[in-house]
C-alpha cells in the first residue's frame, strides 16, 4: 500500500529546475551574510563602511528575490537579467566602498558567466556576458583608487577576513554551480545515450523477428501452395476429381490462412489506419477490439494529424495499456489526447477496485524511449490505496519533430572529460603568452626592474602550461591538472608579492584551477588542487591586503598599472568564461546531437516499418488473396468438368505463387539477412556482396569471427553494407571494394577499402548513408572515421567493443 | 467558374441519363465491375467470379478515374472496390458514385482486415458494405445487391 514516485522521462525539465535552486540557493546564503554582518556591527565593530556594505547588499538580495518570483512564473530570460544586474551593481558599489574587494567581485561575476551559458542562448546570452565583462573591467579599474576612505576606519583583520570568506564561499560557488551543471547534461547525456543503444537493439530485434516470423509463415504457405498445385495437376490428369477438387479447396483455406498471418505481422509492423487515418481512428479501432467483454474504455482523441512517429509514439502507450488490462472487465481506462501549441499532450488513465487481479499496466523502457526519441516527455505514476489502484501516463510529444538529418557523429568520449581544462591551457598559454610581451615591453619602456621578474614569472607560466598540454595530449590529465595547479600558484604569489594591486586578478587566477579540473582524475589530485588553490588564493590576497613586499614597483609610472589591470582583469573573465562556456555547450551540443541521433534511428525505423507493411500489402498480400481466389475457381473448375479451362488456371496460380514468392524473398532479405540471423557475420557480409553491383572481397584476417553476434554483429554488417553502397556510389564502375572484419582483444576491427578515385571536394558532404553509420555505431559506443587520402580510395574504419568487456 | 459550371451540367447529364442505364427493370446476371490497382487480384477476382453464371465482370480496372469512366458509358449493377489505392482510395470514390449512382450498389473490399482499416463493425444498413477480400464469394454479393435493391 503507497504511492509510487512518479518516473519521469524526457529533456524539459532540467535546466529549468536547475536556474531556480540555483536562485534560491543564493538568496538563502545572501541572507545568512546578511544577518552575521549586522551581528559584527552591533556586537563587534561599529564601522559605518560595515554598514554601508550591508546596505549595498540589500539591493542585490531584493534583486535575487525578484528574479526568483519572475523565475516562478517562467520568465527565465528576465529573471536572469534582473539577478545578474543585480550582482554587476552589488560589485561594482562595493568595489568603490572596498577597493580590496574587487577580487571577489570579479569571481561573483565570472561565477555567473560560468552559469549563464546552460541557461540562455544566443544573442541574449552574449549581451549578458558583455555586461558581466565590462563591469568586471570597471571593477578592476575603480579598485586602483580609495574613492571614499570609509574602508580605512575598519581595523585590518576585519577587512582580510571578509574579503577571505567572501572569495573562498564565491570560489566554491562557482565550481559547485559549473559541476552541477555539467553533471546534470553528462547524466541527460548518458540517459539518451542508453535509450539510443535500446532503440538500436530493439529495431534490429524486431527485424530479426520478422524475418523469421515471414520465414516460418507466408514463406512456407507459399511453397506448400506450389506442391499443392502440383498434387491438384496430378489428381486431374489421372481423373480422380473429387481428389483434385479437395485438395484445391484445401489450398485456397491454407492460402486465406496466410493471408491471415501476414495481416497480422502487417498490422503489427505499423497500422495502416494509423498512416492514413491518423491517431483518433486507430485508437478507436484498438478501444474497438479491446472493449469487447473487456474494460471499460473512454477515449477522446484530437482527429489533428501530427508526425508519424510521435503518432506511434503515443500509440504505442495506449497500445500497451489497453493490452495490459484487456483481461479485467472491471478496469475502467480513459484516454485522453489534445492538442495543445506546438505539442499534443496526452493522459492516460486506467485504475480498479483492489484485488480485482488486474495489475497496473508495465509499459516498457523500449516503449518510454519511443515518447523520448521525438522530444517528447512523459512521467508515469502510479498508487494503490484501500479504495483501488490507479495508475495515469501523461506528457507531450512534438506535432512537428523538424530537421535531424545532420550527420554529426554523437558519441561520448574521454575527450569530453577534459574538454574544459584543454581549451583553458590553450587559452593560457595565449594570456600568458601576450601579457609577457606587453610586460616585456612595458619594462623596455620604464627600465622597472620588477617588471623584467614579471616577465620570467610568465615565463615559467608559458613553459608550465606547454607541459601540461603535452600531458593532456599523452592522455595524463592529472599531471596537467597538477602542473596548472602549480603554474597558478607560483603566479598568484609572486606577481602579487611583487605588485599588490594586481591581487584582484591573481586571487582570482589560483582558484581557477579547481574549475578546470576535469572530473575523471585521481581523488587525490582533487584534494591536492582544492586544498592548494584555496591556500594560494587566501594568501594571495592576504598579500595584497598587507601591500606585498617592497621589490620597488612604485617607481613605475601609474599609467603603466592603470592600462595594464583592467585589460588583466578582463582577460581573466574571458579565459574563465571561455573554457567552462567551452565545456558546457560541447555538453550541451552532444545531448542535443544524441536527442537527434536518437529520433533518426526511431523515426527511420518507423519509416522503415511503414514501407514493409506497404511492400507486404502490395506483393505478398495481394498474391495471397489471389492464390485463394484462383484455388477457389480451380475447385469449381473441377467440380463443373471444364478440363479445357483448367490449365490457364492452374498456370495462372503456378505463375502467381511464384511472383509472390519472389516478392517475399526480395523483401526479407531486406529486412534482415538469413545468415546474420544465424550468427554467421562473414557469410551475411559475402551474400550482400554477391548481391551488389561491385567487386567485393570480404575476409577476417584476424582469425574466426564466429563469436561475434547479436547487436555488434548487425552494427557491423549494416555499417559494412553502408560503406560499400558508399564505395559503389561514388567508387565509379569497375572500382573493387576490399572488406576486412577481426577481432582485437575485446575489440571489432572492420574496415570497408576501396580503390575508386576517392571523395573529391565537391563530394565529400556526408549523406543519409554516413548517419546511418553514425547512429548505429554512436548506439554501441563504437568510433568510426571515414578518410579518403589524395591519390587513393575512400576506407571506412569501424570499431566496436564487445559487451562484457572493459570498454563497455 | 466555366470548370464549376461544365462539372455540374456532367454530373447533372449523369443523373437524368441514369434511369436509362442502370436498373431499367429485373436482370437476370449481375453485372459486376473490378476496381483494384492489383493486376494479380483482378486476374484471380475475374476468373473467378467469372465462374457463376449470376455474374457477369463487365469490366477489371485500375483506378477510381478509370472505374467513373466505365460507369459513364456502361450499366453496372455492382461495384467491387479495393480500399487502399495509389491515386483516390475506395472510400473517397465510394461516397462520390453513392451520389451520383443512387442504385448501384458499392461493395469495398481489401486485403486489411476492419481493424487494420479502422472501419466499424459490419453494419447491415449502411448504403456501402465492407468485405475482405479472402472472404469474397459470389453470394455475398449477390446478397447485398438483393438488400440494396430492395
Amino acid at each position: 500500500m503507497g504511492t509510487t514516485p512518479p518516473l519521469i522521462t524526457g529533456s524539459e525539465q532540467a535546466p529549468l529546475t536547475a536556474l531556480g535552486r540555483d536562485i534560491r540557493s543564493n538568496l538563502l546564503a545572501d541572507l545568512v551574510v546578511q544577518a552575521a554582518t549586522i551581528l559584527v556591527y552591533v556586537f563587534v565593530v561599529r564601522s559605518s563602511w560595515l554598514l554601508v556594505l550591508w546596505l549595498i547588499r540589500w539591493i542585490v538580495i531584493a534583486a535575487i528575490a525578484v528574479a526568483s518570483r519572475f523565475e516562478g512564473k517562467g520568465h527565465r530570460q528576465s529573471a536572469l537579467w534582473i539577478l545578474i544586474s543585480g550582482h554587476c551593481w552589488g560589485v561594482v558599489a562595493t568595489a568603490i566602498v572596498l577597493p580590496e574587494f574587487a577580487p571577489v567581485g570579479v569571481l561573483v561575476l565570472i561565477g555567473d558567466i560560468a552559469l549563464l551559458v546552460p541557461h540562455a542562448s544566443g544573442r541574449r546570452t552574449r549581451r549578458l556576458i558583455g555586461l558581466l565583462v565590462g563591469s568586471a573591467t570597471a571593477t578592476g579599474a575603480l579598485s586602483l583608487q580609495s574613492w571614499t576612505g570609509l574602508a580605512d576606519e575598519a581595523p585590518r583583520w576585519l577587512l582580510v577576513g571578509f574579503i577571505a570568506g567572501h572569495l573562498i564561499a564565491t570560489g566554491f560557488a562557482i565550481i559547485t554551480s559549473v559541476r552541477a551543471a555539467e553533471d546534470l547534461l553528462r547524466s541527460q547525456a548518458f540517459r539518451l545515450a542508453a535509450a539510443r543503444s535500446r532503440a538500436a537493439s530493439a529495431s534490429d530485434q524486431a527485424s530479426l523477428e520478422l524475418r523469421l516470423r515471414l520465414d516460418a509463415g507466408p514463406a512456407r504457405v507459399l511453397d506448400e501452395l506450389g506442391l499443392a498445385i502440383d498434387d491438384i495437376e496430378t489428381a486431374a490428369e489421372q481423373g480422380n476429381t473429387v481428389e483434385a477438387r479437395r485438395l484445391a479447396d484445401t489450398a485456397a483455406d491454407r492460402a486465406q490462412q496466410g493471408l491471415r498471418e501476414l495481416r497480422e505481422i502487417s498490422h503489427g509492423l505499423f497500422p495502416d489506419v494509423l498512416a492514413t487515418g491518423g491517431l483518433r481512428p486507430a485508437v478507436q479501432a484498438l478501444v474497438g477490439t479491446t472493449s469487447a467483454g473487456g474494460p471499460s474504455v473512454r477515449a477522446d482523441v484530437t482527429s489533428q494529424r501530427v508526425h508519424r512517429s510521435s503518432e506511434n509514439a503515443v500509440y504505442g502507450l495506449v497500445g500497451c495499456v489497453l493490452t495490459a488490462v484487456q483481461a479485467y472487465p472491471n478496469t475502467a481506462v480513459d484516454i485522453v489526447v489534445t492538442p495543445a501549441g506546438s505539442r499534443l499532450r496526452f493522459a492516460l488513465l486506467a485504475s480498479g477496485p483492489p484485488g480485482a487481479g488486474a495489475a497496473s499496466p508495465e509499459v516498457g523502457s523500449v516503449t518510454l524511449d519511443r515518447v523520448e526519441a521525438v522530444g517528447g516527455l512523459v512521467t508515469v505514476d502510479e498508487a494503490t490505496t484501500p479504495e483501488g489502484w490507479s495508475w495515469r501516463a501523461s506528457g507531450s510529444v512534438p506535432i512537428d519533430i523538424g530537421s535531424v538529418t545532420e550527420t554529426v557523429a554523437a558519441g561520448f568520449g574521454p575527450d569530453d572529460e577534459t574538454v574544459t581544462l584543454a581549451v583553458f591551457l590553450r587559452f593560457s598559454a595565449w594570456f600568458a603568452g601576450i601579457g609577457g610581451v606587453v610586460v616585456a615591453i612595458a619594462y623596455a619602456l620604464t627600465g622597472v626592474v620588477v617588471l623584467l621578474v614579471i616577465v620570467g614569472v610568465l615565463v615559467v607560466v608559458v613553459a608550465c602550461v606547454v607541459l601540461a598540454r603535452y600531458a593532456l595530449g599523452t592522455d595524463r590529465p592529472g599531471l596537467a591538472a597538477a602542473l596548472l595547479s602549480a603554474e597558478s600558484s607560483i603566479a598568484a604569489l609572486s606577481v602579487t608579492a611583487l605588485v599588490p594591486e594586481f591581487a584582484p586578478v591573481t586571487a582570482v587566477i589560483s582558484v581557477l584551477p579547481m574549475v578546470v579540473t576535469p572530473p575523471g582524475v585521481s581523488r587525490r589530485v582533487v584534494q591536492l588542487t582544492v586544498v592548494g588553490q584555496t591556500l594560494t588564493a587566501l594568501c594571495s590576497t592576504v598579500l595584497g591586503v598587507l601591500g606585498g613586499i617592497d621589490a620597488g614597483f612604485e617607481t613605475a609610472p601609474g599609467w603603466l598599472v592603470a592600462a595594464v589591470l583592467p585589460l588583466a582583469t578582463g582577460g581573466v573573465a574571458a579565459l574563465v568564461g571561455a573554457s567552462t562556456s567551452a565545456s558546457l555547450t560541447r555538453l550541451n551540443d552532444l545531448v542535443a546531437a544524441t536527442q537527434r541521433s536518437l529520433t533518426r534511428l526511431v523515426t527511420g525505423a518507423d519509416d522503415e516499418r511503414r514501407r514493409i507493411e506497404r511492400d507486404l500489402h502490395d506483393g505478398a498480400q495481394q498474391g495471397l488473396v489471389a492464390l485463394s481466389l484462383q484455388c477457389r475457381a480451380i475447385a469449381i473448375v473441377i467440380a463443373k468438368g471444364l478440363p479445357d479451362r483448367l490449365a490457364p488456371l492452374l498456370a495462372g496460380a503456378r505463375q502467381q505463387v511464384a511472383t509472390a514468392r519472389s516478392d517475399l524473398d526480395q523483401l526479407s532479405r531486406g529486412v534482415f539477412p538469413r545468415r546474420l540471423a544465424s550468427g554467421d557475420l562473414l557469410g551475411a557480409l559475402t551474400d550482400a556482396a554477391a548481391g551488389g553491383p561491385v567487386a567485393v572481397h570480404v575476409s577476417a584476417t584476424g582469425g574466426p569471427i564466429d563469436d561475434i553476434h547479436g547487436d555488434v554483429a548487425a552494427g557491423v554488417y549494416f555499417a559494412c553494407v553502408e560503406g560499400m553502397q558508399n564505395a559503389a556510389k561514388h567508387g565509379g564502375p569497375g572500382v573493387t571494394v576490399t572488406i576486412d572484419v577481426r577481432r582485437v582483444d575485446d575489440t571489432v576491427i572492420a574496415s570497408v577499402v576501396d580503390d575508386g578515385p576517392g571523395l573529391g571536394r565537391s563530394t565529400a558532404r556526408p549523406g543519409r548513408g554516413l548517419a546511418n553509420i553514425a547512429d548505429r555505431i554512436g548506439a554501441l559506443g563504437g568510433r568510426w572515421t571515414l578518410s579518403s587520402p589524395p591519390g587513393s580510395g575512400v576506407r571506412l574504419d569501424i570499431a566496436i567493443p564487445l559487451p562484457g568487456g572493459p570498454g563497455t | 467558374m466555366l470548370v464549376v459550371t461544365i462539372t455540374g451540367t456532367v454530373v447533372l447529364a449523369r443523373l437524368f441519363s441514369r434511369s436509362d442505364d442502370c436498373h431499367s427493370g429485373p436482370v437476370s446476371t449481375l453485372r459486376v465491375l473490378v476496381v483494384d490497382d492489383s493486376p494479380a487480384f483482378r486476374a484471380a477476382v475475374s476468373s473467378f467470379l467469372g465462374l457463376d453464371d449470376r455474374l457477369d465482370i463487365v469490366d477489371a480496372v485500375e483506378s477510381a478515374a478509370a472505374a467513373f469512366d466505365v460507369l459513364s458509358h456502361r450499366r453496372v449493377d455492382l461495384v467491387l472496390l479495393d480500399v487502399t489505392m495509389p491515386e483516390r482510395s475506395g472510400t473517397s470514390a465510394a461516397v462520390e458514385m453513392a451520389a451520383t449512382y443512387p442504385k448501384l450498389t458499392i461493395v469495398l473490399c481489401s486485403t486489411m482486415s476492419r481493424t487494420d482499416l479502422g472501419i466499424p463493425a459490419h453494419d447491415d444498413s449502411r448504403r456501402v458494405i465492407f468485405i475482405p477480400k479472402d472472404e469474397l464469394v459470389p453470394d455475398a454479393l449477390i446478397e447485398q445487391w438483393e438488400r440494396h435493391l430492395h
